[in-house]
């Protein structure tokens, strides 16, 4: 009794905290994206979440980009254990090639949520680009993992010209960069952004979106908002913060741009390396060259209930404790309505 | 010789530093043993093994494991996946046993050369202090490695399982 009581009180402690925190944050404006030509990036736990919310809504989206990341579904790969276990087992680390994604079974979990309409239909991907890649000196996501992601999406029916799968570079698990002052390329370390001479987010978009313009020199020309996320968060258990992130070039105020979805790793919410990871990674520069707007929604640890002590995307169930699916991967998943959300609000007549 | 007794309780700069250092050591490890805790939700887990195994299990063909199981020519492939998993968690367990050897070595001679440069009582106690940190971040470090080999090695078991029980069923590995 005296613990349900501990946690109601760190429950109700939080949600204080958050509205208070999202008090400071103005409303996410309402942009008049062009909706149908959205795409989604992220690194690890990002990725993970990328593949979840591109094939939840693969009806308003174009392509994808997946840095150190498995198959959808993929802590639902070896019955014989819990969704955590597996998620950072065979998800992550695998032991030998065998005992990574069972990607058989989790196609045919796929096309089930795909019979339920629990996710849009498959036959979307057809005219998608994927984007993959993994860090020759990645030791937390290894290239057995991704490989069996390639898999995923080719047996699904993304054509092989629609797949970019970058295996060749001696990087460690990091989102990549050209810039000097982040970490050394083959290392993996906080914040997880590594230079390695490439800018990896002009790389994913150039292939989903095709013949992009270059980005200028210096720094993004167009404004990060700082935009309250609790309006769009009606789960306890989310681990969402109470803000989140849109970049905004100046001449996308008017409507018509694209949008891009990006979601970052494990400890690199904002509320864990501030803005390094919404700012600093590229996105922004080629967003204010190709008029899109570039979503940043965020998590931060949660050490008690949810239980997320990284602020890790969901990939194994925790934002679902209560119902028998422990939906973390359909429409109906707590971060993905609200990242759902997000969207439709960007998608409304600009005012 | 109050003076004298005083003076002689003072604490010295460094003892003092590595007193504060144990502090944080001390409560960094509590929070993990809570982490640790809070991990735990066995209901979860439960539900999500049986719901799983269930849908799996009633998902194969038990008369044709039972005669592909009389076939001598199916073992092969048995032993060969059981040999790959034996070969890759040898080789796991002596590469992090190797690494806890060396660091283990590594921590005993820092601590004696350690305790040869302490000049008063109060530097050998914080050379202690600080070397017995440096071991257990160290130690720490390698036992969280090696429990993640070990989970490792039983998901491939687990994966083993299944993979062979879909093969003699005679359906794609699922």
């Amino acid at each position: 009794m005296k613990r349900f009581l501990y946690i109601f009180i760190c429950l109700e402690l939080f949600f204080t905290l958050s509205l208070a925190a999202a008090w400071a944050a103005i409303p996410l404006p309402k942009l008049a994206i062009n909706v149908n030509e959205t795409s989604v990036s992220g690194l690890s736990s990002g990725a993970f979440m990328t593949s979840q919310f591109y094939l939840s809504y693969s009806d308003i989206m174009v392509g994808a980009g997946i840095v150190a990341g498995g198959p959808y579904l993929c802590a639902q790969s070896w019955v014989g254990q819990d969704y955590l276990t597996n998620a950072t087992t065979a998800c992550m680390k695998p032991l030998t090639p065998m005992s990574a994604p069972n990607t058989p079974l989790l196609e045919k979990l796929t096309k089930k949520l795909d019979a339920e309409n629990l996710i849009d239909p498959l036959v979307n991907l057809a005219n998608d680009k994927i984007y993959l890649f993994s860090g020759h000196a990645d030791q937390v996501v290894s290239t057995n993992v991704v490989n069996q992601t390639q898999k995923f999406y080719k047996d699904l029916g993304v054509p092989a010209q629609s797949l970019r799968y970058v295996t060749n570079v001696d990087a460690g698990h990091a989102l990549i960069t050209a810039d000097k002052t982040d970490s050394t390329c083959n290392i993996t370390q906080p914040p997880f952004i590594n230079n390695c001479g490439f800018n990896q987010a002009w790389d994913i978009l150039n292939f989903i979106y095709a013949n992009l313009t270059a980005p200028g020199q210096g720094e993004a020309k167009g404004k990060i908002i700082e935009f309250n996320q609790t309006e769009f968060i009606d789960s306890p258990y989310s681990s969402m913060s109470a803000s989140a992130f849109v970049y905004v070039p100046d001449q996308c105020r008017a409507g018509g741009c694209k949008l891009h979805i990006v979601f970052h790793g494990c400890l690199q919410g904002a509320a864990v390396i501030g803005d390094h990871y919404y700012a600093k990674t590229g996105y922004n520069p080629i967003a204010d060259a190709n008029n899109f707007i570039v979503l940043y929604p965020q998590v931060q640890p949660s050490t008690t209930t949810p239980f997320n002590p990284q602020g890790c995307w969901d990939f194994w169930g925790y934002s679902d404790p209560i119902s028998a699916r422990h939906d973390y991967f359909s429409k109906q998943a707590p971060q993905i309505r609200a990242v759902r959300a997000m969207v439709t609000r960007l998608s409304q007549p600009a005012q | 010789m109050t003076d004298t007794f005083t003076a002689s309780l003072q604490i010295e700069p460094e003892l003092k530093k590595a007193l504060d250092r144990y502090q944080e050591v001390l409560t960094a490890a509590n929070n993990d043993v809570q982490l640790l805790i809070n991990s735990f939700n066995p209901s979860q887990s439960l539900q999500q093994i049986s719901s799983a195994s269930m849908a799996f299990y009633s998902s194969l063909d038990w008369a044709k494991i039972l005669q592909n199981s009389l076939n001598p020519s199916s073992y092969f492939n048995y032993f060969s996946g059981l040999a790959e998993i034996q070969k890759a968690a040898t080789s796991e367990v002596s590469a992090k046993l190797q690494s806890l050897l060396n660091t283990v070595t590594k921590d005993g001679q820092s601590y004696t050369s350690q305790l040869s440069e302490a000049t008063s009582p109060q530097q050998i106690l914080a050379n202690t202090i600080n070397t017995g940190l440096d071991a257990y971040a160290d130690m720490k470090t390698n036992l969280v490695e090696q429990s993640q080999t070990l989970a490792s090695i039983q998901s491939a078991l687990v994966a083993f399982g299944q993979q062979s029980l879909s093969k003699l069923s005679g359906d794609e590995v699922v």
